[in-house]
């Protein structure tokens, strides 16, 4: 019974085309490196190809045990070419499920190379890493030929009236070359656009197809930004108090434009309770400038704790933070001893540059 | 050009004894000799006047000084309005002191934050003999004084707001309106690309044409003082354009200087473009939706003009004639629903969900140069909060700040500031790495190189959906082949990255086109506006706002502005009907020889 209940299985996976991952070559680099570890089962879901090469790759969907998708892959060899002459490439590509670059890794028997020959060293494979990771590359918005007119005018100075000035001719060419593994730069190129081209919008489409709850859930709860941020843009504004919690302990440690999205799109009355409004307002010392503008923004919906728990942070307020403080003060009416001692301590600061606007208002009132 | 000095109107009305006054207000932008400080008139409508500003890049720069004659002798008190614009632990950067007859007074000024009177000393004065007033800069970091004030009253002069500006006009003996009134065909506020753009047009059309601009030197952002090279295609306008445009140089390059030279000898050359240099707007009034005149005053004398004309052409960057005549205009990112400008790639940082006032920001630009023998730099400490750990020998577009607390155009000397201690600090931490020894700051402008702030609103409101879907229309006056181009600031995305640095994003496009219905008001009647405050969205901006495409809008709207005198008709009246003749006009541009 049990051995052909394992034969249907086997049978409904291989109908799906999902079959085990086998002989697996462990990537250089992988943000989601437990969701590698995981991944045991691989499925095709498409092709997707590469506009210079016009050559299409496979693109396959690894999950786990458990059928949880992990993360998308494809395993690539593709030619690199310069003035006609060509060598091959061959790599691995790791994508998370939204379509973010996760990762690469090299055959042990195919290393990259440079176009002296040379191999990719560490720091090699560590630029190229960081080069691929960088959604918003210079090489995103560049052709092949562009390139190759930029390489050949090299970095030059500036000379007027007979003074050499320390300029670049372009900054895009100072950028492409600060990016890019010197003496790689087609393969890089190459390797940027496979892994931000097509498939990228391949798989964001194909997440769509296979998004549920429960997976917004687990993007939710995620360590990984960029699937708490997914799951927060996907999630209607009404459900964020069900994941009050949460999404307060996302805010304490995301970057700052989720932040700043979690507090445009939150409901006006999510901070009116007096813990959650806590939770949120005890990162005002830490989170950047543009969120302390929007918790300060928001102060009129939120608890009246949170006014109090301000005024111990006044001197860390730009002059404008603190006007709309003190304006959301005015308006509130009356105001405790605690806030008025704060507030006057901070007048009166040496190290505070705007604590005369505090005595200003202070005394206008 | 006549100069008048407050300070020798107060002196005549004091000696013709009309006014037994015991005190005198000079304006500090009317110095007779400015030395090295600098007038800047770019914060006028938030602190209330042009002003002197020491701006030496580290190196205290020459006197500024005038001379006055008072009525009656005497011990005066004198006190000056300026400001610390760099408050904390430290010495304030921008330290002054005045100087009376030689005799430095014993305070140091540049000391309290926020614009306000300080005191300098006192002096003892003669009446017969002529005062002489000095401006002696201590740093070189950008000190800056307002005004200075002698007085035999104990009363110190009100602060800020209302109270002052009717102290000030009560001192000055400002008559309630300018002194004199100029009549033309269209009158023109900016000297930028687009305004230039559109004063070429009509005075070819043989328009009498005033063109108002508040600095010495035509081009705004692409002038020798802010540097940023034009960008974008000429459309039918190739002929004028090239006449005021730049070379690709890079962005700060003092090739802008060449440049320069080439767009102010190839304005003047029109006779019937009067051109005010050194005037800034200060007013513009409406009634019944129609503008009756703008008013501007001479940055340096405080002599006023009233400007009539039938048509107005909005090219101050900032909307300001709108703003003043009660244009509608916008302000701030639009929410992503409200025009459909939804780029997924980049979600927020495109377009957001909420509408916000998280604006593309504004850049200062600055050039250093590797000298023979090494440099020192002073230290800066003020600087550097802002700058932290950021080296830096040359900056580039990218030094562009913009913050969800600050307003382009409100918090502009702000902004301004955060800049300055970007590349000070910057620069001051580069020099501490062996090997930088030689390099020394050679510029650093000090005017706001803005990219985006009021939009004034046209009947067509020009958006980032015209891009995508390649949208023609019967009246495309101006056409871009360049990217979409929107900014953000890096620290979003790593708040480890310094504040004041910027990144693009890009959307490449094929030929899109603006329709003549964005530059024109929607709701002013004789209004046109061209340059970066035309009719459009912030996506929509993210084009269209580099210079050759807003001398493109100049351009247009100036043979708009032709063809409205001709028919004796408001702009909006040359869509309706009068548009075959319009796209003709424009169309044949592109025929005419050089």
């Amino acid at each position: 019974m049990e051995k052909s209940l394992g034969l249907a299985t086997l049978l409904f996976f291989l109908l799906l085309g999902i079959v085990s991952v086998e002989d697996r070559n462990p990537p250089l680099f992988c943000t989601l490196d437990q969701a590698w570890e995981a991944a045991e089962t691989e499925q095709l879901i498409g092709r997707f190809s590469n506009k210079d090469t016009l050559l299409e790759h496979d693109l396959y969907l690894l999950s786990d045990s458990a059928g949880q998708p992990q993360l998308f892959y494809a395993d690539v060899l593709t030619p690199v070419c310069i003035d006609g002459v060509c060598k091959p490439v061959f790599i691995e590509l790791y994508w998370d499920l939204t379509g973010g670059y996760a990762g690469y890794g090299v055959y042990e028997d195919k290393p990259l190379t440079k176009f002296d020959h040379d191999e990719f060293l560490p720091q090699d494979h560590k630029k190229l890493d960081q080069l691929l990771a960088d959604n918003n590359s210079v090489l995103r918005r560049k052709e092949l030929s562009d390139l190759f007119d930029e390489q050949a005018t090299a970095l030059k100075k500036i000379e007027f009236q007979g003074e050499e000035l320390d300029a670049v001719s372009g900054a895009t060419k100072k950028e492409i070359k600060e990016s890019i593994v010197e003496g790689a730069l087609y393969s890089c190129y190459t390797l940027w656009h496979l892994i931000h081209g097509e498939a990228a919008r391949d798989i964001e489409d194909y997440l769509d197809s296979i998004y549920t709850e429960a997976l917004e859930e687990r993007f939710l709860f995620s360590d990984y930004g960029p699937y708490n941020y997914y799951a927060l843009k996907a999630m209607e504004a009404g459900s964020f108090s069900q994941y009050g919690d949460r999404i307060a302990t996302i805010f304490g440690t995301t970057k700052p434009l989720i932040r700043t999205y979690i507090l445009k799109k939150m409901p006006a009355d999510l901070l009116r309770p007096e813990d959650l409004s806590r939770q949120f307002y005890q990162h005002f010392a830490a989170v950047d400038i543009n969120t302390k503008t929007l918790l300060i923004n928001h102060l009129p919906q939120a608890h009246s704790s949170a006014l109090t728990l301000l005024s111990t942070q006044l001197e860390i307020m730009t002059k404008n933070q603190l006007k709309t403080y003190l304006e959301v003060l005015a308006a509130n009416g009356s105001m405790s001893a605690e806030i008025r001692k704060n507030l006057e301590a901070s007048a009166g600061s040496q190290e505070y540059a705007y604590g005369y606007l505090i005595g200003q208002w202070l005394s206008g009132r | 050009m006549q100069k008048i000095l407050f300070s020798i109107i107060c002196t005549v009305l004091l000696l013709s004894g009309l006014h037994a006054q015991t005190d005198i207000l000079i304006e500090a932008e009317s110095f007779s000799d400015k030395g090295g400080w600098m007038v800047d008139p770019q914060f006028v409508e938030q602190m209330g006047s042009p002003y002197l500003m020491a701006h030496g890049m580290g190196k205290p720069v020459a006197d500024a000084s005038t001379k006055i004659k008072i009525a009656k002798k005497g011990k005066y008190k004198i006190w000056v309005r300026t400001r610390n614009w760099a408050p904390g632990k430290w010495d304030p950067p921008g330290q002054f002191q005045v100087a009376v007859n030689g005799e430095k007074l014993e305070n140091k000024l540049g000391l309290t934050p926020g614009w306000g009177w300080e005191y300098a000393g006192e002096v003892k004065l003669k009446s017969k003999k002529p005062t002489e007033i000095a401006l002696v800069d201590l740093t070189g970091f950008n000190g800056r004084c307002d005004a200075v004030y002698l007085t035999q009253s104990e009363q110190e002069p009100p602060a800020f707001g209302e109270e002052l500006a009717s102290w000030r006009k009560e001192k000055l003996q400002e008559p309630l309106g300018p002194e004199t009134t100029r009549t033309f065909d269209l009158v023109i506020t900016g000297g930028g690309i687009a305004g230039c753009a559109a004063a070429i047009a009509a005075a070819e059309e043989g328009l009498q044409v005033a063109l108002i601009h508040d600095r010495p030197v035509l081009g705004g952002n692409a002038s020798s003082e802010i540097r940023v090279h034009t960008l974008g295609i000429y459309g039918k306008f190739e002929r004028i354009l090239k006449k005021i445009d730049t070379e690709h140089y890079p962005n700060g390059s003092p090739e802008a200087k060449l440049d320069q030279e080439k767009r102010d000898a190839n304005v003047k050359a029109y006779e019937n473009i009067h051109l005010f240099l050194n005037w800034r707007a200060y007013d513009a009034k409406s009634k019944d939706g129609v503008i009756q005149y703008v008013d501007a005053r001479q940055t340096a004398t405080g002599e006023r003009i009233r400007f009539k004309a039938p048509l107005f052409t909005d090219s101050t960057g900032d909307g300001w004639i709108g703003y003043w005549a009660g244009a509608e205009y916008t302000y701030g990112r639009e929410s992503v629903h409200k025009y459909g400008e939804a780029w997924d790639e980049w979600g927020e940082l495109w377009s957001p969900e909420e509408a916000d006032n998280f604006v593309m920001g504004s850049s200062i630009l600055w050039q250093t140069r590797i000298a023979d023998l090494p440099k020192s730099f002073p230290e800066v400490p003020w600087a550097l909060p802002v700058a932290q750990e950021h080296e830096a020998t040359a900056g580039e577009w990218y030094w562009e700040f913009s913050r969800n607390d600050l307003h382009q155009i409100e918090d502009g000397e702000e902004i301004r500031d955060h800049m300055l201690k970007a590349i000070y600090g910057s620069f001051s931490n580069a020099k501490q790495v062996a090997g930088n020894e030689n390099y020394e700051l050679t510029w650093v402008s000090y005017l706001l190189g803005k990219r985006e702030s009021r939009r004034l609103m046209g009947d067509h409101i020009f958006t980032f959906r015209d891009v995508v879907e390649d949208a023609e229309f019967p009246d495309s006056v101006v056409v871009e082949t360049r990217e979409i181009d929107v900014h953000f600031q890096q620290n979003l995305q790593d708040a480890d990255k310094p504040d004041f640095l910027s990144k693009a994003l890009f959307y490449k496009t094929d030929e899109y086109y603006i329709p003549y219905r964005s530059l024109y008001s929607r709701n002013i009647n004789n209004l046109f506006m061209a340059g970066r405050c035309f009719s459009c969205s912030h996506v929509g901006l993210g084009g269209p706002r580099v210079m050759r495409t807003t001398g493109q809008m100049g351009a247009a709207v100036g043979f708009a502005a032709a063809l409205c005198k001709k028919y004796g008709v408001n702009p909006r009246d040359i869509y309706t009907d009068h548009l075959e003749e319009y796209m003709k006009l424009i169309e044949n541009q592109q025929w005419k020889n050089p």
